[in-house]
């Protein structure tokens, strides 16, 4: 076997098209029911005060806010498009503005002073899904076609998808070490950063965790806690060897659970599990379809 | 033939190369320095000292009680770090007193803030820990920014 082969196993393995429409099909569909419970919040960006404006990323390009009802067409679009992505609508066309459109607004939301990391890794799984042949079953363009045999052109995206999700845990675990060196598995810091975030909500005047509160007073259970993510972030490229993946990403989604019944922030990408279905042999779902390919 | 064409091959090594090297470019960055959609993700990463401060708003009745107002009343936003955020643009560009006077108005057709007079901007500095005690401490430090009455 040539170098070159040993790495398109690596980089593009043969998949069944059914895992990528699957994926498409289950990123899709968290995209429109997230941005559609999100609608509100995405339109109370639609602001003019210059003040409260810093963009980020592509938004950049701009040197005061768009005018309102703009952004409004942007968002409708958005939706729209996040629709016909999920259907698999002419997803050569309309997959890839999607990705612009919901790039840019997600980006838009994120210029008014606070970054919020909740929709990073939904935005990198949409885009490369776009970018590959997604709808080539389980889709509407598939319609009346008979389904492709596997082919290492619906192997990368889903291996991408898993090194993006690995790539950014990675990053947040390597924030914590530049930032505050090993001290972080003493625990101190993630018992403050519980008491911190739920002191704060409650005088923000948000919901908080009475869990959290409650764990204040066991400091060792914040030490096993903070190393044992740290030891999630940080090993996350271990992700990419297949039987690796799925126990990491289990542990991944239990540590979100973690976060979100200790501090009442809700990553709602992982939460739903959506983030890490990459891992996975998604086909698996749809049993019926799986005979009809080996038939 | 399940074997990729040199067409697919090419597009499958650039957008997986591009794509990697995008998210983990935040490397070459100070943690500190964030952005969107590449991130540095630098959540939970700094060390926290237990002296905390925070920057809110608070509606305030006859007896004096304070109520902080959600994120909805205090900023018309449901994301609560957002409202901190325009609270504390606000008061840097000296707008706090304007502000104060938009959510004044926005309390007053609140049916659960009907006991608020007052509606008051202020930093409080307090133990993170020591605030969830039984007997709790009050704050270091209340500075107050911007004071207006509710207008009923």
């Amino acid at each position: 076997m040539s170098l070159l082969e040993r790495l398109d196993r690596v980089v593009m393995p043969v998949a069944p098209a059914l895992r990528l429409g699957t994926l498409r099909a289950l990123v899709g569909t968290y995209g429109v029911i997230y941005l559609l419970a999100r609608l509100p919040h995405l339109l109370s960006y639609a602001l003019t005060d210059t003040t409260r404006f810093v963009p980020v990323g592509p938004v950049s390009l701009l040197q005061a806010p768009l005018p309102p009802d703009v952004y409004r067409v942007l968002v409708a679009l958005t939706v729209v498009t996040a629709m016909t992505f999920a259907l698999g609508v002419r997803h050569r066309v309309l997959a890839p503005l999607h990705g612009l459109l919901l790039t840019w607004v997600l980006s838009y939301t994120n210029s008014w002073g606070m970054i919020l990391h909740t929709d990073n890794l939904y935005l990198a799984h949409v885009l490369v899904l776009t970018l590959s042949p997604a709808a080539d079953t389980l889709s509407l363009d598939a319609r009346g076609k008979p389904e492709p045999d596997p082919h290492a052109r619906y192997g990368w995206a889903p291996r991408l998808m898993v090194a993006i999700a690995a790539a950014t845990y990675l990053l947040a675990g390597i924030a914590k070490l530049r930032n505050g060196g090993l001290h972080f598995i003493e625990g101190d810091t993630l018992r403050n950063l519980v008491a911190y975030d739920n002191a704060r909500k409650i005088e923000l005047g948000d919901m908080h965790s009475p869990l959290g509160a409650m764990l204040l007073d066991h400091p060792r259970l914040f030490s096993a806690m903070a190393t044992g993510s740290l030891l999630l972030e940080l090993g996350a490229p271990l992700a990419l060897v297949r039987r690796v993946g799925r126990p990491w990403a289990i542990a991944m989604w239990g540590f979100h659970v973690g976060v979100l019944l200790l501090m009442a922030i809700g990553f709602i990408y992982p939460l739903t599990f959506v983030a890490f279905v990459a891992c996975f042999d998604v086909e698996r779902l749809w049993p019926r379809r799986r005979k009809r390919l080996a038939d | 033939m399940s074997v990729a064409t040199p067409k697919e091959r090419v597009h499958a090594y650039v957008v997986s190369l591009v794509a990697l090297a995008l998210v983990l470019s935040p490397l070459l960055r100070h943690p500190d320095e964030d952005s969107f959609p590449l991130s540095t993700f630098p959540m939970f990463s700094h060390e926290r000292p237990r002296r905390m401060t925070v920057m809110h708003a608070v509606g305030v009745d006859a007896a004096g009680v304070r109520t902080p107002l959600s994120p909805r009343v205090s900023a018309a936003t449901s994301e609560p770090l957002q409202s901190l955020r325009t609270l504390e643009l606000a008061v840097q560009a000296g707008r706090g007193p304007a502000l104060c006077a938009e959510i004044a108005a926005r309390v007053a057709t609140e049916a659960d803030l009907a006991e608020a007079q007052t509606v008051e901007l202020e930093t409080i500095a307090f133990d993170a820990v020591a605030y969830f005690d039984d007997d709790p401490p009050g704050p270091y430090i209340r500075r107050s920014h911007a004071r207006c009455p509710v207008p009923r």
